[in-house]
């Protein structure tokens, strides 16, 4: 600490004496927002063997990172440069000379052992020097997800924050007819690769990850009442959550994952609950006879958003952890619900219903600074990435043609199709997997 | 306005000749608050009593509801008044109400609101003098749609409460 | 921090204080295996059989310019990135009339659990050549006029490389200063440095470090500007200052 004190003394004399840091100053207060031009060669291998892993890995990264709309990966058939080895400085020059601001260099090579090395370096292609370099070792057949570890790594050297490309995606799939919709849960990588149905037909709906992503609160109507289904991911197997008599839907768990945030339905009332997953003792939050639902919890834990329709419409509301102080916090058009608290903390993503459309939109927790991202027929039911800078959402397509999963930056940027195998709803982003 | 005002009153008149015309009986009382039994269409051969054919072609199965809202309409009370005479009937039967939702809200508040509208009818059975033990209740929000199209008169299709056999039907 | 006292060492007895720890770091996972595998229920039928859960294991990149110490075996480690040192020192040609000064190394961000007293330290030892590069300065001061034409010229060409963080919880804080130095040609003369007061941010905020990462690609990105040469004194380094504040969204 003395150490610590003598630095910043140090460091404010510095301030001082500093004498004249340049006369010119140059003030630049626009920019020109633009995705970072990157090159990404396939990754060097010594052996044909390990080519096609070098080429998939690197196909994988380029994607990741062009997905999130704040990298552009060049063509590789615009490199004029090949990369034969990591372990020397590439040429710089010609990179810059394809726009490159920054260059991956990797390679990959089985091992004795039978496992893949993986070894990466990011360049800043105009600084001349190495931003990062990292090495992996994984089972052959995990390679994936080293790319999408490299993919993170590159994310959060560039952006400042963690990435989101090691995830997966639990949502709802889709299928039949309109009238006969057969909805079954169902989990994916973030990128849309390796698809798998988790149960059969009948209707679920709203799933959620808890934060270790091992697993899946959902609503089943398997007993032909909506209750709130436990699935764990490890042991396939399912649980109903409590032994309520009524409906109980629309879980989700608290940040340290011990416990679950819930409807229950008790006289065609609807309230906010709280059950403690380590003594399986519930308790009751709101007392309203009109609708609350939706609850999301804050990511400290301490209070949690909500809807309700108390105040004559839908809106969102907050309240602490134990049901103290329930305060109204959307004051905008229309009617506004399922209400998610953003991991980071900074803002609440949410459903709004305005001038015949659904959209989805952001606010800070005190319901100031409200920004639409996205406007549809039915655009509902965000859910962020684990940084708090991406959203996916339901898309419902007027006249039921089906749904989509979209995303959307919290910008507003980027909004695309996120890739499923059919239909798709209710999507719900996991927690980087550990 | 003058239109709005005639689309009730237009429905009512539809309904009133449409039940003297199918009835033998004489037309019932004005408001029922008791349980009297409004006259059913004629049986239709070869349905079972007391069967969930019989609930649903005989009797009557759904009523509607107005956008965002549970009451129970005036127009559907002799359809509900008709499910009690028939649950007296048949003292076996129990029923479940299902709540339904039109697509325009979000899944969960439809899940909450198809609960209310599925509760509003079970107490409206039991004011009838059904046994509450009798009538469960359970939502689906807008998952189970009758009608697929974005349109108003679909919405009003799905905006619906279903009574259904759940045991003790005849067959 | 008080556990690692040889970290206190000068400069160039870091990469023997990272090679320490590094292996200690080794020493201590080869105890920990992170290795899970996780099986899908089978007993729903039409499922497409995932591996959800994989073992993935990582460690750091030797150095490059040195031979290549006998790699240690694989070892399961977590999988936590850590910042490499840079293999060699960028190259960069100095302008004629600027006395050659100690390469300053570019900032580097770390996260935050890295921090350290020592990089500050570093950090320190870093800012000493930009005493020395501005020793030549005329008019040390504010702003004078006779140099505002040049400042209007520069703010157009940089705003257009300058692409600022976006969609972070504090874009008001993210201002970021750098001081440039320009060869008479216009192009970069050496590594810009970071001013002191944003020096510090840069090493606890890895939005900082984020953000001047994108302030010093414009500024490598928008070269060779095109000044005047015969007021090349005036325009030879100067201060430019990255502020979002206006352009979010």
């Amino acid at each position: 600490m003395r150490k610590f004190a003598s630095v910043l003394i140090a460091l404010a004399a510095m301030a001082l004496c500093q004498p004249g840091f340049a006369a010119l100053q140059v003030d630049v207060n626009q920019g020109n927002v633009q995705p970072l031009p990157i090159a990404i060669p396939d990754f060097v291998a010594p052996t044909a063997a390990d080519a096609a892993h070098g080429q998939d890995i690197a196909k994988v990264v380029r994607s990741d990172l062009e997905r999130s709309g704040l990298f552009k990966p060049l063509d590789p058939k615009s490199y004029i440069d090949q990369i034969a080895n990591i372990n020397v400085a590439p040429n710089f020059q010609n990179w810059r000379v394809i726009t490159a601001q920054g260059l991956v260099t990797g390679q990959v090579a089985m091992q004795p052992d039978g496992r893949l090395r993986v070894d990466f370096r990011l360049w800043d292609v105009y600084g001349e020097s190495q931003m990062l370099g990292l090495q992996y070792f994984t089972q052959p057949t995990n390679w994936r997800r080293i790319a999408h570890m490299v993919s993170d790594a590159i994310y959060q050297r560039i952006t400042g924050e963690k990435g989101y490309f090691d995830t997966r995606i639990v949502f709802i799939a889709e299928s039949g007819p309109p009238l006969k919709r057969v909805k079954r849960l169902a989990i994916m990588d973030e990128d849309g690769a390796n698809p798998s149905f988790l149960t059969n037909s009948y209707l679920v709906l709203t799933p959620r990850f808890n934060p270790t992503a091992q697993m899946i609160a959902y609503m089943s109507y398997i007993t032909g009442k909506p209750r709130v289904t436990l699935f764990d991911l490890e042991t396939g197997r399912s649980e109903k959550l409590g032994d309520f008599p009524n409906m109980t839907f629309s879980p989700r768990f608290s940040p340290d994952g011990n416990l679950v945030a819930m409807t229950l339905e008790s006289g065609g009332n609807s309230d906010v609950y709280v059950m403690d997953l380590r003594t399986r003792k519930s308790t009751r939050l709101t007392y309203d006879p009109a609708i609350d639902t939706a609850p999301s919890f804050s990511p400290d834990g301490k209070q949690i958003v909500f809807e309700s329709d108390r105040g004559g419409s839908q809106q969102i509301y907050v309240m602490n952890a134990d049901g103290s102080n329930q305060h109204r916090i959307s004051f905008g058009e229309g009617k506004n619900g399922t209400p998610v608290w953003s991991p980071r903390g900074d803002l609440i993503a949410f459903t709004k219903q305005a001038g015949g459309q659904f959209g989805i939109a952001v606010m800070h927790p005190d319901g100031s600074g409200e920004r639409i991202l996205s406007n549809g027929w039915e655009d509902e039911g965000p859910t962020w990435a684990p940084n708090g800078r991406v959203l996916m959402f339901t898309r419902t397509i007027r006249g039921g043609r089906g749904s989509q999963i979209w995303s959307v930056d919290v910008t507003g940027r980027n909004l695309r199709r996120v890739a499923t195998p059919g239909d798709a709803s209710d999507p719900a982003w996991s927690p980087l997997i550990q | 306005m003058k239109k709005f005002a005639i689309g009730p009153k237009l429905a009512a008149a539809v309904l009133a000749i449409f039940v003297v015309g199918c009835a033998k009986e004489p037309p019932p009382p004005p408001p029922a608050p008791t349980p009297v039994v409004a006259p059913a269409p004629a049986p239709v051969s070869k349905i079972i009593p007391g069967s969930a054919e019989d609930l649903r072609v005989n009797v009557g199965d759904t009523v509607h509801f107005d956008y965002n809202m549970y009451a129970v309409l005036d127009a559907d009370k002799a359809t509900l008044q008709r499910q009690a005479a028939w649950l007296a009937k048949f003292p076996a039967i129990k029923v479940t109400v299902e709540g339904n939702a039109d697509e325009r809200g979000t899944r969960e508040y439809n899940i909450a609101l198809g609960a209310k509208r599925a509760n509003a009818v079970k107490e409206y059975l039991v004011s009838l003098g059904v046994s509450a033990a009798r009538v469960d209740t359970v939502s689906y929000g807008k998952e189970k749609p009758i009608c697929s199209e974005s349109t108003e008169s679909c919405w009003a299709q799905n905006r619906r409460g279903v009574t259904v056999i759940a045991s003790g039907a005849n067959s | 921090m008080r556990n690692r006292p040889t970290a206190e060492r000068a400069a160039p007895r870091l990469g023997v204080v990272f090679s320490v720890v590094l292996h200690v770091g080794l020493a201590v996972a080869l105890f920990v295996s992170f290795s899970k595998k996780i099986d899908l229920p089978l007993d729903n039928p039409p499922i497409v059989p995932v591996d959800l859960v994989t073992v993935s294991d990582q460690t750091n990149i030797a150095p490059m310019q040195k031979p290549v110490e006998n790699t240690p075996p694989p070892t399961p480690q977590e999988a936590v990135p850590t910042p490499m040192p840079e293999p060699a020192p960028p190259k960069f040609e100095l302008a004629p009339d600027v006395k050659p000064t100690p390469k300053p190394k570019p900032e580097k961000p770390k996260e935050a659990e890295k921090f350290d007293i020592n990089d500050i330290q570093k950090l320190l030892a870093k800012k000493t050549p930009s005493k020395t590069a501005s020793r030549n300065v005329q008019g040390v001061g504010a702003q004078t006029a006779m140099t505002a034409d040049l400042a209007s010229v520069l703010m157009s060409e940089i705003y257009r490389c300058w692409s600022p963080p976006t969609g972070t919880p504090h874009p008001e804080r993210l201002i970021v200063k750098y001081e440039v130095f320009l060869n008479r040609d216009g192009t970069v003369a050496q590594p810009p440095q970071l001013a002191p007061d944003t020096a510090a941010a840069v090493v606890s905020d890895p939005y900082m470090a984020a953000a001047a990462g994108a302030a010093r690609r414009a500024i490598y990105t928008c070269s060779p500007y095109k000044l005047p040469a015969d007021r090349y004194a005036q325009w030879r380094n100067f201060i430019v200052n990255f502020d979002p504040r206006q352009l979010e969204q």
